[in-house]
């Protein structure tokens, strides 16, 4: 599905360097890695905000870099670690601009993309925050409703960029099974960086290991894979895990 | 159904202050003489001219600088994500000013007739816009953009009143006078340009309605939605400037109206979607700026005051109550 061929990434200088990777399933995969290896310069690398220092990209066959835009918005969605909401700015019309790569040049949503709409929010059991001030809602729903707009942006590939963060526990295993869920039902391949790895092995199929400028892949499925092993991948074998 | 009814509301408010403003004081008169002076005018009817040369006039300049200034606010309150933002505070204006400083203290002949007079504001504030574009991909806090703003405003006026001590009384008189704001200083003749030049800027908002719906999210965001950031940043600093810079050579620098009109509209339309937002600021702008000129109407016969009084006097405190609101 995604596919990295020779991918050198970095501002100006290299980050992290992939020969050859294919995500090849869908599914939640979680991105993990110590701080300042490049998860975000990944992403943006992959979002075209900052361009590849070698090599391609390639989304279903097709190199990400050469779409254009509003077919890249098509193909791609993204979600920032923190949504601050926007006085005036309602949920459902938070949630319909992720229609915006599907509408015409003034933005006009036919029956369809406001179908679209409310089935999410149908889907994802959040109804009531429709008609609610985005400026007004706690930081867990405003999480919730971003990856609605991601959801309606029916993108094969979404990001998200530590989407936990600023969440409370309860907040995180909302957005991970929420997240679990989609991928699983919408055949959506779904990357999210975190730090947060014990939930991550709860919810995601795969992970994904930044470090020493190497990008691994590693699988959680059939076989669980070992809290040991992953912090080991993650951090190296200097690190010492927190005593039980 | 909330939008509709203000629609409305402000629809019928603009027609009556439109009325008031255009028959100010004479009802006696009537529509016909008014038909009569702008199509088969006669210059031996004192009312006729009366009505084509200074009525008229004053009118739909008052309508279409309070509408024009109040976009250029909004579309640069949206672009920079900061609703203390608007064309004199950021400095455009000030570029207009000093163009036109130039263009009359230099009274280089060639740069002293009407048109070059706005060809010279225009530049101004596209030079002028482009400068705070500038500034702008380098500091991030929009406290700081508003200051350089402020700077640019006040290194302007500094770099004016150095070119004031050199120049004739009488050109020195004259650039005073704009500089007061006034809604008088348009013929019937010169309004086709104007009226011309604001409509071209009105329609290119089309194009604008989507990216800056998007762009409340943040560039970054916009982008990745789809948006070409690079290309709608250009159309829409351009529509900003020509609007500003437009009524800045027409009616001289006015302040305030470009700052406040778009925060009340959106506390009354409450919502981000520009289509309500940019008919709401156009028509509330419009609205505002009669308001104010009416004023300085009836209470010609006491004192003269200028324009940017008024609007300064009404404005400042809205600007005032939107900082308490917001921190």
């Amino acid at each position: 599905m995604l596919h990295f061929a020779n991918a050198h990434i970095g501002h100006t200088h290299l980050l992290c360097q992939i020969p050859e990777l294919e995500l090849a399933q869908q599914g939640l995969y979680s991105l993990v890695g110590a701080n300042g290896t490049g998860k975000t310069s990944l992403f943006h690398s992959i979002l075209n905000e900052v361009p590849l220092l070698q090599g391609t990209v390639r989304l279903e066959g097709r190199s990400i870099h050469e779409m254009d835009r509003q077919e890249r918005a098509r193909t791609l969605a993204f979600v920032p670690s923190r949504f601050n909401g926007v006085q005036h700015l309602k949920g459902w019309d938070y949630v319909a601009m992720g229609r915006a790569p599907h509408t015409n040049f003034l933005g006009q949503l036919n029956p369809e993309d406001r179908q679209r709409v409310d089935q999410v929010f149908d889907q994802l059991t959040i109804s009531y925050l429709k008609d609610q001030d985005t400026s007004q809602m706690s930081d867990g729903e405003r999480q919730i409703l971003s990856i609605a707009q991601a959801i309606v942006q029916e993108a094969p590939l979404i990001l998200l960029d530590e989407p936990t963060a600023y969440l409370d526990y309860p907040n995180r295993i909302r957005v991970l099974e929420t997240l679990a869920q989609m991928a699983q039902k919408e055949n959506r391949c779904i990357i999210q960086s975190t730090h947060d790895l014990e939930l991550a092995l709860c919810y995601s199929e795969h992970f994904l290991v930044l470090r020493n400028k190497q990008l691994k892949l590693l699988s959680n499925q059939p076989i669980p894979l070992q809290r040991e092993t992953l912090l080991q991948e993650a951090f190296g074998t200097d690190f010492s895990s927190p005593k039980h | 159904m909330r939008r509709s009814y203000l629609f409305a509301l402000l629809s019928g408010l603009l027609i009556l202050l439109l009325l008031l403003h255009l028959f100010n004081g004479s009802w006696d008169w009537d529509f016909k003489t008014l038909l009569k002076s702008l199509t088969d005018f006669d210059i031996s009817n004192t009312q006729e001219v009366i009505f084509r040369e200074i009525r008229f006039p004053r009118t739909v300049t008052a309508i279409l600088a309070g509408a024009g200034l109040s976009i250029a606010g909004l579309l640069m309150q949206t672009y920079f994500n900061n609703s203390l933002a608007g064309p004199s505070v950021l400095g455009i204006s000030s570029g207009s000013s000093l163009f036109v400083a130039l263009a009359v203290l230099s009274g280089w002949e060639l740069l002293n007739t009407a048109h070059s007079l706005v060809f010279a504001a225009l530049i101004g504030a596209f030079l002028f816009s482009l400068l705070i574009l500038f500034f702008s991909a380098f500091v991030r806090s929009a406290i700081s953009l508003l200051l350089i703003g402020m700077m640019l405003g006040s290194f302007t006026s500094a770099v004016i009143q150095v070119i004031q001590l050199g120049t004739h009384a009488e050109r020195l008189k004259s650039y005073l006078l704009w500089g007061f704001g006034s809604l008088q200083q348009n013929s019937f003749e010169q309004l086709g340009l104007f009226f011309l030049v604001f409509l071209l800027a009105c329609a290119s908002l089309i194009f604008l309605i989507k990216p800056l719906n998007l762009l409340v999210l943040g560039e970054k965001q916009a982008r990745i939605l789809g948006t070409n950031i690079a290309l709608n940043r250009m159309i829409l600093i351009a529509v900003a400037s020509v609007f500003a810079g437009l009524i800045t050579a027409y009616c001289g620098p006015i302040s305030f109206i470009g700052l406040a009109v778009p925060n009340v509209v959106r506390q009354l339309y409450r919502t981000k979607d520009h289509r309500y937002l940019l008919l709401g600021s156009a028509l509330f702008g419009a609205i505002t700026l009669l308001i104010c000129d009416l004023v300085i109407i009836y209470v010609e016969p006491f004192l003269l005051l200028p324009l940017n009084a008024i609007t300064a006097l009404i404005g400042a405190p809205v600007v005032v109550w939107i900082i308490l609101k917001r921190f």
